[in-house]
């Protein structure tokens, strides 16, 4: 893994701000930090986005609206999921690993890379 | 077939000898590797620049302070951005029963708490949890007194070579707590994020399934 420049985003703009000048976001990181070991990803600054008021979840009128950050365990286990979107619920607790489902965001689960492994590696990068 | 290609001589004795490596006249790997990590360690709490640890490999990157409550006692850490969870448990705690068994979270053997959840070790950067409550395997036990899950798993013979045994014990813990081991089904479904080679898995699903019945 390449050496980086790791910072604590406390703002949302903070966050913004610090990406707009290079860095990359991480969240539960278990993608990016894999393809970082690869070297297939190699950010030179890091922010973490963990401590921003993201990770909400809650209904909207009939709608389950879901924050970025709130974890996918989180989001599963929440009655209102279970309620409003079942198969949403049902779906999440089928991937991974209940210790990475305690780890992924919704947010990074939706942008997570490609897995094929003929992508995944540093010549094709 | 002769027995010199199978006889234990002296210098084979020796290359195979582990542990405290007294074959050697006292220098082991494990021993050289604690050795390396103190050396750097106390190099960055004295504020000095932190040199290289004699083995091979770049100059640390520049560190970041963190503390880390582990099993109840708080460290304060100069540290690699780049060091996992793991790592840091492992390398520079010597609290080497976390295991690192695949270091890309499929395998499970990594797996701590962190603030009460369980989470694959070596798929997250320490500097990540300023401030968290990590519990490994070392922190089950009250002094000689094991956790009912860790004596489930003697009594239901929930191990062969035990290199898993940490992380499913931890994975187990938080599996229990979750309120998800309320049948064999169930401890299956959601212990599926630890793997065992040896195949103890009836085992170690009876010893999760005992062990919630007495909790």
């Amino acid at each position: 893994m390449l050496p980086f420049s790791f910072e604590k985003g406390r703002t949302e703009q903070d966050a913004i701000r610090t990406a707009a000048a290079g860095a990359r976001y991480i969240a539960g990181g278990t993608t990016l930090i894999d393809l970082m070991r690869d070297e297939v990803e190699r950010p030179e600054r890091l922010v973490d986005i963990n401590a921003l008021p993201m990770a909400d979840i809650r209904v909207d009128g009939s709608n389950l609206v879901i924050g970025a950050l709130a974890r996918v365990s989180d989001i599963a286990a929440h009655p209102e999921t279970k309620r409003l979107q079942p198969l949403v619920a049902e779906s999440l607790i089928e991937g991974a690993s209940p210790q990475l489902r305690n780890m992924a965001s919704m947010g990074g689960n939706l942008l997570q890379r490609v897995r094929c492994p003929y992508s995944c590696v540093s010549e094709f990068r | 077939m002769t027995m010199s290609d199978h006889e234990i001589t002296p210098s084979r004795k020796a290359r195979f000898t582990v542990g405290n490596g007294s074959a050697r006249g006292g220098l082991s790997r494990r021993s050289v590797l604690q050795m390396a990590g103190g050396a750097a360690s106390l190099a960055a709490a004295s504020g000095a620049t932190a040199q290289p640890a004699p083995t091979d490999g770049p100059p640390p990157a520049s560190t970041t302070r963190v503390r880390l409550v582990v099993n109840g006692s708080a460290r304060e850490l100069e540290i690699d951005p780049r060091q996992s969870v793991l790592d840091v448990l492992r390398e520079r705690l010597d609290l080497t029963g976390t295991k690192k068994g695949c270091n890309q979270g499929a395998c499970g053997a990594c797996t701590v708490l962190i603030n009460g959840r369980r989470v694959t070790s070596c798929l997250t950067l320490a500097v990540m949890h300023h401030g968290a409550e990590i519990t490994t395997i070392e922190g089950l036990a009250r002094g000689d007194e094991l956790h009912p899950l860790q004596a489930a798993f003697i009594e239901h013979d929930g191990f062969q070579c035990g290199f898993c045994t940490p992380g499913q014990i931890m994975s187990g813990v938080a599996c229990i707590a979750e309120g998800h081991a309320t049948s064999a089904d169930e401890i299956q479904f959601w212990m599926s994020g630890n793997i065992c080679r040896c195949a103890a898995y009836p085992g170690i699903v009876a010893a999760v399934a005992d062990a919630a019945g007495r909790t």
